[in-house]
Formats: C-alpha cells, sequence, structure tokens
C-alpha cells in the first residue's frame, strides 16, 4: 500500500466515519517500525513478537473509535505495546508452569529458536552487544530509556505509558544513560 | 544534578539511533510484512462470539420485550428520541424488572461498552431483533 499525503488526523477521522480499512492500515504501517521495536525490546524474541503485534493492532482498531487526539497516537501505542507484551510475559510464565515437567525430560530446555547456530552466526555482533548492555538495565528502565532515546517520546508520554511519575521516569533515565554509556561496547559504537 | 536534568529535556539522538538500529536488525522488522487480512478475521471472530453472548445473556436473564428493548436503549445507532428508541423506552418503562434483572442489566451495559467491535455487535443483534419484530411489538 502506498502511503497517502493525509495527515494522521485526517486518517482517524476516515477511520471514525467509516471505519476505513484504508485508513487504519496507513495508520498502522505509519507506526509499525515503531511497534515492532517496543515489542522485540519487551519480549526479545521475534515469534513471540510477531504474535504480540496482531494483538496489538487488534486493540489499536478496536480502541482507534475513542481516540480523541488530545494524547499523542504514540502515546496510546506505547501503553498498548506495554500491556500486550506484559501479557504475552504472563501467557508465556503460565505455558512454561504447565509444560514445567515435560521440559525435565528435554535435553535442551526451552527451544525458541534463539540459540540456532546458523541465527546466531548471522547475528551483527555489535547489535548482540548492544542488547546485551540493554539487558544489564532493569525494567521498566530499558524501556524509558528506549521511548525517551530512540522513539523520541517525552517524559510526560513515557509517565503515562509505563504508570510512574515523570520525577521517577527522570531519575531512571539519567542512571540508564550513564551507566549504558559507560558500558565499553555501547561506548565503541558512540565514539565519533 | 541540574545538568543532569537539563540533558533529560534533550534527546540522545546518537544512542537512540544505535538502539533502533539494534532492534531493527535483531527483531528482523524488515523481513516481515503484516497480514492485515489475519487481523480482520481475528476481529471478525470475536465480534461474533461477543454477538452471541449479548444475545445469550440478554435472553437468558430477561424477559424477551426488556431485553429487545434494553439493546436499543444503550445501543449507540438507536440513541436520540427516534420512534424506535421511544417505543424502547415505553417497553422497558411497562416491563416489571425485578432486582437481579437489573444486575445482569449491568453486565450486558458493561459488555455493550463502546468499543467499535461491540458497535458492531450490537448493530447485528439490533438487525436480529428487527428480523423477529414479533418479539419486540407482540
Amino acid at each position: 500500500m502506498s502511503p497517502s499525503s493525509k495527515s494522521e488526523a485526517e486518517l482517524v477521522a476516515l477511520f471514525h466515519r467509516s471505519g476505513d480499512h484504508q485508513a487504519f492500515e496507513e495508520l498502522a504501517e505509519r507506526y509499525l517500525p515503531l511497534i515492532r521495536r517496543t515489542l522485540f525490546l519487551k519480549l526479545r524474541n521475534r515469534e513471540e513478537a510477531d504474535e504480540a503485534l496482531q494483538d496489538v493492532l487488534i486493540a489499536l482498531y478496536r480502541s482507534l473509535g475513542n481516540f480523541s487526539g488530545r494524547a499523542s497516537l504514540s502515546t496510546w501505542l506505547f501503553r498498548i505495546c506495554c500491556n500486550v507484551a506484559v501479557d504475552s510475559i504472563r501467557k508465556k510464565k503460565r505455558l512454561e508452569a504447565k509444560t514445567a515437567r515435560l521440559r525435565l525430560f528435554s535435553r535442551d530446555g526451552e527451544d525458541t529458536g534463539e540459540g540456532d547456530p546458523h541465527r546466531a552466526a548471522e547475528r551483527n555482533e555489535e547489535a548482540s552487544l548492544v542488547l546485551a548492555a540493554l539487558d544489564t538495565l532493569g525494567e521498566p528502565d530499558r524501556t524509558i530509556l528506549y521511548l525517551r532515546d530512540g522513539e523520541g517520546a517525552s517524559v510526560a508520554d513515557i509517565a503515562k505509558a509505563v504508570g510512574i511519575p515523570e520525577g521517577t521516569v527522570k531519575s531512571k533515565l539519567s542512571r540508564s544513560r550513564e551507566k549504558l554509556k559507560n558500558n565499553p561496547a555501547v561506548r565503541g559504537i558512540l565514539r565519533p | 544534578m541540574k545538568k543532569n536534568n537539563a540533558s533529560l529535556d534533550v534527546r540522545d539522538e546518537k544512542l537512540g539511533k544505535a538502539l533502533r538500529k539494534t532492534l531493527d536488525r535483531e527483531g528482523g522488522a524488515e523481513e516481515r510484512a503484516v497480514d492485515f487480512t489475519a487481523v480482520y478475521a481475528r476481529l471478525e471472530n470475536e465480534n461474533s462470539r461477543l454477538h452471541r453472548d449479548i444475545h445469550r445473556a440478554a435472553f437468558t436473564f430477561l424477559p424477551a420485550a426488556a431485553a429487545a428493548a434494553l439493546i436499543l436503549v444503550f445501543s449507540p445507532f438507536k440513541a436520540g428520541p427516534s420512534p424506535d428508541f421511544k417505543s424502547a423506552v415505553a417497553i422497558l418503562s411497562s416491563e416489571s424488572v425485578r432486582d437481579d434483572t437489573w444486575s445482569a442489566l449491568s453486565g450486558i451495559i458493561e459488555s455493550a461498552g463502546t468499543p467499535n467491535g461491540s458497535e458492531k455487535a450490537i448493530s447485528g443483534f439490533i438487525d436480529d431483533l428487527w428480523n423477529q419484530d414479533d418479539i419486540l411489538f407482540d
């Protein structure tokens, strides 16, 4: 689908009027990179992120009818992505608990495909190091840092999306930036 | 401390770019298109299920006319002083509605909600009612 020159507000209005699928798809396409990155950041598994992506799009379709435009659509999407990711992690934990006994008989434990040597070899070493550095931050620090610097979300929007006060967002952001920039791998990438 | 707070108002573009690049590459974002058909199919399935649930709940817990009227009264499609709305109010008012019935109503109203999918389910439900108008206007 080739993108139109319609603004976000026009697309939302079109969807409000007639449930226009093309308007919905164009809006979704505009935010897909952001949704995919946020879900992968939270879930760290491509297949799970793909499943969660469908949940996010369904939640977006259902709630877009109530979107008034008072907040930005990206803020709304951050919140939807965070909620969907949390649900996905919960579902996975429930499933893991159910299959825990079966896993006792598995030599390699859970098979998510992440340990595939071919796939691992394809991975860019630099990207893996950055991801490993991100892993040293806990949640929600990791998400806060990514939303602020990766997606340019405002502190106020992040506070709403993550559900913590703005002051806490700022202090966590400050600590996370410092920690990440002191990581040798990240320092190497950021060096001019 | 002041210096730190001031820097928080500015996005760290360089760090941000490294993060986006990493997540795009590791998440394989560029490799896959979205199947919107699958999204619509799932929405349709869930709407049909909701439609059935509302229908079943209304006619399980309520006298038929009250159930029909309730759906009309609370439907976003029939709101306003239309003849349908007035008929619905008249029927609802004439029913002797018990406390337990009202508690069932609140559950149905909650189910009806406002999201798009639920509106479509209610709309389908109303269409069914008009096809059996003896239920409403007997």
